[in-house]
């Protein structure tokens, strides 16, 4: 590592407001959407202007349906609660299968000051539960702000109820990206566990309500559902674990967490292991030859960085320079295991400093960001992917994040144009 | 569906074969009580077809050249747009973001502004940064000027007098409970002009357009066309080499800019301009007519240039204007367009079809479809707009055709229609997908925004070669979808 290159990559620690004119986060509503997005048997509405409607279907990769109240100037200057009431009666009255409505208050209905608590409660007296979200766009430095006001909202849906006759399992902080949940579930019935709710990939209302059905919750995202996890142990007294499905490593390691919490026989455990990485024995050397002693550099929000550290130096990949979007200090440590340099929330033109000066292989960054390290002429695979190119999580998935790591670096067109200029 | 067809008949699958008839409504179906169908009379608005102001404005600057649009809101304000864009243009785009916190809730943005814009010059090192403004910074009520003088005097301080000339700024009040996207485009337009454009008094030789938000595409035939006339031409706002460009590698300065997009001097003189052109009238009308108030430009608001009387009253306007004849290139392209539209007419007449998106393209295909002996049936204008609303009328008139309007409707309202009265094609945009699959109708995508096709943005609707690429689209998604392959042809 020291004899990288003096780079101009400034390493800002996290928690830090973000700098004016160089962020590249999102805001809390944003947070807030992507994690109550696909909840079902609800309506969810927001109220703000036509924008944060519109937008709000393209937080996930599914447009999950959102209603809005479109306000205009004259609901922005007299106030818009009439409106809202207005909005909320009639989508109940368009969706009377829903169990209750997620409101979620946009910048503008921040900052006119509406009491839509107020008004949630008299829709409560009538017995349509109203849930409010006040996640405003300026009320926290970046997503994580929204994803922790969206499990308080999830979690005061929860009553306590009888646990379930077989082993049974929550997963929180699982987001369902390209189909992952089927994975894990698939692994965990392998053991014979059952899975309760996904939260917050395939979860509904009732669901939710039910939810202390389950003996364990399993934390597959720390930065995003940990305070979940542990009011749910203070109120509800439900253990929670925390697990990993990302590399044959982690698996193994939380299966058998699993397995020692369910008292289940060692020898299904192992059994299902051996199975497992016998099936990636018999495609990954192949990928391995091209993949080790690659250099990656990584730019995602902080919690998919360490697990994805972790799989690519399991893959034979270093990672020369980490940047989170957004994260929690512990991330960060985690990250230092590989790599020196990691900082949060770098900015574009530090991005490009990263390239001119350590040249990866490979830069695996989001969606938003993936365009520039391509027309920079860097191999890119970008997050959340597709359903197509399938989950990277479990032993499948690290086939799946194997082949397209190999996709992207060993593309010909790469090879048909000078990366240095000068 | 081709796994609900339990044998393959020997001879071949005729596509009505393939075609399976939707499953009747689950029994705990429940129609939408009908008095909260039509979006008046609605206060809650599902799938909304259009977005907010700062989108447009955002999209204006990114035509630029070295040109950064700066957010005065929240940062979920820039995400979402660039996220837009990524998805639309697969290309980067730089736009910065002033970064609310809650202390710019209670205090103003007035330090956001400052030190963004400070830190914007300094590392980006850009010749124009249009400033935004969001819902959150107007209701605030951030006093932008009074906001960039004090930027402004602080950059002298620190880095010279010379920022005052290096860098040129441009305010743009987009609160997005105003209007749409297409009113964020026309603002800004006009909001660019007002601040940049001067006269010099000696006579210019540019006559200047100003496209609305057209693809890079369209803007490429634009100027195609502008050559073939002769006529020596300016693009405003051109997207066409920003979002657009060719893999180049590394670049030697960092950091990366396209290598194209309007200079800032073209702007500056807009007021010598012999002509300008606002090719889409809700996007862009606002400069066009303010550069005539002003400077006495001559402005022609046209509509936008899709399929072949929009194209030959465009192209007329510009032969009166500048004097040029038009030149029999483009007359032969005209006989193309032409040709095709002969050929087909047998695929298009007496088809029914549905129509979605922003009012000037909206306005302009639906007169493309009357000629192409098409019905329409269902308009979704999805900008509310007047003049949207007359070319359309007039273009139904003129071809007999009754269609409903929904001038400002959302979708929800516009494919329950849909669902009752089955067109035999869409013509929308990227969010009509969900509506086609469920009624089982071809999509031809067109307009803002295409994210689910690649290349879209590199062919031109515009002008008669678009109009030609137009129609084969239409066609070819009519052909696949209700005629079996092997007998296309006659």
């Amino acid at each position: 590592m020291s004899a990288q290159p003096l780079v101009p990559f400034w390493q800002n620690p996290c928690g830090l407001p973000s700098r004016p004119g160089l962020g590249q986060r999102a805001c809390a509503f944003f947070g807030a959407r992507y994690v109550l997005g696909p909840v079902k048997e609800t309506i969810q509405l927001v109220h703000g202007p036509v924008g944060c409607g519109y937008y709000g279907r393209l937080v996930r990769g599914v447009p999950y349906p959102l209603y809005t109240t479109a306000l205009t100037e004259k609901e922005v200057v007299f106030g818009g609660l009439d409106h809202l009431a207005r909005a909320l009666r009639e989508a109940f009255a368009l969706n009377p299968e829903a169990r209750g409505a997620f409101v979620y208050l946009s910048c503008v209905s921040g900052l006119i000051g509406e009491d839509v608590a107020g008004l949630a409660r008299l829709f409560e007296e009538k017995g349509l539960p109203v849930k409010t979200v006040a996640c405003p766009g300026f009320s926290s430095f970046s997503q994580a702000g929204g994803h922790a006001l969206a499990y308080e909202v999830l979690l005061g849906l929860v009553k306590p109820g009888p646990l379930a006759e077989e082993p049974t399992v929550n997963l929180l902080g699982e987001y369902n990206v390209a189909g992952e949940a089927r994975v894990i579930k698939g692994l965990l019935e392998g053991l014979g566990v059952k899975v309760h709710t996904v939260l917050t990939g395939e979860t509904s209302w009732s669901e939710l309500e039910a939810l202390t059905r389950a003996h364990l919750n399993l934390l597959l995202c720390g930065s995003t559902a940990q305070a979940l996890a542990k009011e749910l142990k203070s109120r509800f007294g439900m253990p929670f674990e925390r697990v990993s499905f990302y590399g044959p490593a982690a698996i193994a390691r939380s299966l058998k967490k699993m397995a020692t919490f369910f008292g289940l026989p060692e020898k299904k455990v192992l059994l299902q292991i051996r199975k497992g990485e016998d099936r990636l024995q018999k495609v990954l050397p192949s990928y391995k030859d091209l993949l080790s002693g690659r250099r990656a550099l990584l730019l995602l929000g902080a919690g998919k960085l360490g697990p994805l550290a972790r799989m690519l130096r399991e893959l034979g990949l270093e990672v020369v320079a980490a940047g989170s979007i957004f994260g929690r200090e512990e991330d960060h440590q985690e990250l230092r295991a590989y790599t020196d340099l990691v900082s949060d929330n770098p900015t574009e033109d530090e991005l490009e400093y990263l390239l001119k000066f350590l040249k990866p292989d490979v830069v695996l960054t989001n969606a938003r960001d993936q365009w520039r390290p391509i027309k920079l002429g860097f191999p890119t695979l970008s997050f959340p992917q597709t359903v197509d190119r399938g989950p990277y999580t479990g032993y499948e998935g690290f086939v799946n994040l194997a082949r397209d790591l190999v996709k992207v670096i060993s593309a010909p067109v790469w090879r048909f144009f000078a990366r240095d200029q000068s | 569906m081709i796994n609900q067809v339990k044998e393959i008949p020997v001879e071949g699958i005729t596509y009505k074969s393939l075609r399976v008839k939707k499953k009747p409504l689950l029994a705990e179906y429940v129609p939408p009580p009908p008095e909260l169908v039509p979006r008046a009379k609605r206060a809650v608005c599902i799938d909304p077809a259009h977005t907010c102001m700062p989108l447009g404005a955002m999209w204006a600057t990114l035509g630029v050249h070295r040109a950064i649009p700066f957010v005065q809101g929240a940062q979920g304000c820039t995400t979402y747009v660039r996220y837009t864009f990524s998805r639309i243009f697969r290309e980067p785009a730089t736009i910065a973001n002033a970064s609310f916190h809650e202390d710019a809730a209670v205090f103003g943005g007035r330090k956001n502004l400052v030190r963004g814009v400070r830190n914007l010059v300094c590392r980006y090192q850009p010749e124009l940064i249009a400033i935004v403004t969001t819902c959150s910074s107007e209701v605030i009520g951030d006093d932008i000027h009074s906001f960039l003088d004090e930027a402004l005097d602080l950059m002298e301080e620190e880095l010279g007098p010379e920022v005052r000339e290096a860098v040129k700024f441009v305010v743009v009040n987009t609160p997005s409970f105003a209007g749409s996207h297409v009113e964020g485009y026309n603002r800004a337009c006009r909001e660019f002009l007002k601040t940049l454009a001067r006269k010099s008094g000696e006579a210019g030789e540019h006559v200047y357009l100003i496209p609305g938000m057209m693809t890079p595409g369209d803007i490429r035939e634009l100027k195609h066309m502008m050559e073939l006339m002769g006529v020596s031409h300016r693009v405003l706002f051109d997207i066409s080499e920003t979002l657009d460009c060719p893999l180049v590698g590394m670049p030697n300065r960092i950091p990366y800019y396209p290598p194209g997009g309007t200079p800032v001097e073209a702007f500056v003189r807009a007021g010598d301009a012999q002509a300008v052109w606002a090719l889409s009238p809700d996007a862009g009308s606002a400069g066009a007519q303010w550069l005539e108030r002003r400077y006495k430009v001559p402005a022609y608001v046209v509509t936008m240039p899709i399929g072949l009387r929009n194209t030959d009253h465009f192209l007329r306007s510009v032969a009166e204007a500048t004097g040029r004849p038009i030149p029999d290139r483009l007359r032969w392209e005209r006989g193309i367009l032409l040709d095709a539209m002969a050929d087909t007419l047998h695929y298009t007449m007496m088809k029914k079809v549905a129509l979605c998106g922003d009012p000037d393209f909206v306005a302009a295909a639906t007169r493309f479809v009357c000629e192409l002996g098409m019905i329409p049936t269902y308009i979704l204008v999805g900008t509310k707009s007047r003049r949207a609303e007359e070319n359309i009328r007039q273009a139904c008139e003129e071809y007999g055709h009754q269609p409903v309007v929904m001038n400002g409707g959302d979708q929800f309202e516009w494919e329950y229609a849909l669902k009752n009265d089955i067109p035999d094609v869409i013509l929308g945009h990227s969010r009509c997908v969900n509506i086609a699959r469920e009624i089982q109708v071809p999509l031809v995508r067109f307009g803002f925004p295409v994210y689910d096709r690649v290349g879209y943005q590199r062919e031109p609707i515009v002008g008669y070669r678009g109009g030609e690429r137009f129609l084969a689209r239409i066609v070819n998604a009519i052909l696949d979808h209700q005629y079996p392959d092997d007998r296309t042809h006659q």
